[in-house]
């Protein structure tokens, strides 16, 4: 004879929906944390594209002033977790969607865009790790492999063999 | 294996079929290789794009790529109502087949609004400007 478990989870339960909540809402803000750490290595001064490159002879200095000020904001919408990557610095949107010179060149410098695809390579690994925390057996007290207090029913009962 | 058509070339052949945006922009729509003439040396109506890339499908020739967009005018209201017939002509369109070359025909098969509008005169000449950009999926493939 063995005693197995059956969990059910309900996903109507408050402690489910309370968990996804968290652990959308740290997901995307962890995937956002990730994509402005590289866009700020994208505009790093020396790595970035530097002030008005396309005047060589620019008396302006590289400050670093887009890099630093590039900041994440968690905003969540209802249903819908989200994470925003933002600067309230003006060149960064010229920088991003471009300018073109009086000789009529068109010059771009993508920064943000970029940094969130590279961002999303991530989503896997991230996911795993924040799920890990908010929807794991860790820190539950157990009865054998089932959580005593998770946001799931446990039915016990007897099956023969 | 089958040649990839060119993306910008379809939406150059989908934006130039749309009576209501060519009207607009005073027929005059511009993307790559050329790009804006040498000709325009005053903001007047007109929609500069490019195509940014993105993802392809692994197992069926679509492509969901991003196409930046820069709507002008002589006026920033002006360059607005151009945004606006861009994003009538564009946004939430499906399966529109683009003829882009004598016996070469795409399929368009979504776009989408994905960024903007932001009002962004350009900062140089100092041309009222739009910008924003959509994503399009379109095949890969001539039908």
């Amino acid at each position: 004879m063995r005693v197995t478990a059956r969990v059910e989870v309900n996903l109507r339960t408050r402690e489910v929906k309370a968990r996804g909540a968290g652990f959308a809402q740290e997901f995307a803000n962890a995937i956002a944390e990730k994509a402005a750490e590289f866009a700020r290595r994208n505009v790093a001064p020396g790595r970035g594209p530097g002030p008005h490159p396309h005047r060589p002879q620019s008396p302006h200095i590289d400050t670093g002033e887009l890099m630093r000020s590039i900041q994440v904001k968690e905003q969540p919408m209802g249903f819908l977790k989200t994470a925003i990557i933002w600067t309230d610095v003006p060149y960064g949107a010229h920088l991003e969607y471009g300018w073109t010179t009086r000789s009529g060149t068109h010059w771009r410098y993508p920064w943000c865009l970029p940094a969130v695809e590279e961002a999303r390579a991530y989503a896997a690994v991230i996911a795993r790790s924040t799920a890990r925390r908010w929807l794991s057996d860790e820190g539950f007290v157990q009865a054998g492999r089932v959580n005593l207090v998770a946001p799931t029913t446990a039915t016990f009962f007897p099956e023969f063999d | 294996m089958t040649t990839r058509l060119d993306s910008d070339s379809i939406m150059y052949g989908y934006l130039t079929s749309v009576t209501a945006l060519m009207t607009a922009t005073g027929n005059r729509i511009y993307g790559p290789p050329l790009g804006v003439p040498a000709g325009i040396t005053e903001p007047k109506t007109f929609i500069k794009f490019s195509c940014d890339g993105g993802p392809g499908h692994p197992d069926i020739p679509m492509s969901s790529e991003r196409f930046s967009f820069s709507c002008y005018g002589s006026k920033q209201s002006e360059a607005q109502s151009v945004f606006r017939a861009l994003f009538d002509a564009l946004h939430r369109v499906g399966r529109q087949e683009v003829t882009i070359s004598a016996g070469v025909t795409a399929l368009l098969r979504r776009a989408d609004l994905e960024s903007g509008p932001m009002d962004l005169p350009e900062p140089e000449l100092g041309w009222p400007r739009v910008v924003c950009a959509f994503r399009v999926v379109f095949m890969e493939r001539a039908l």
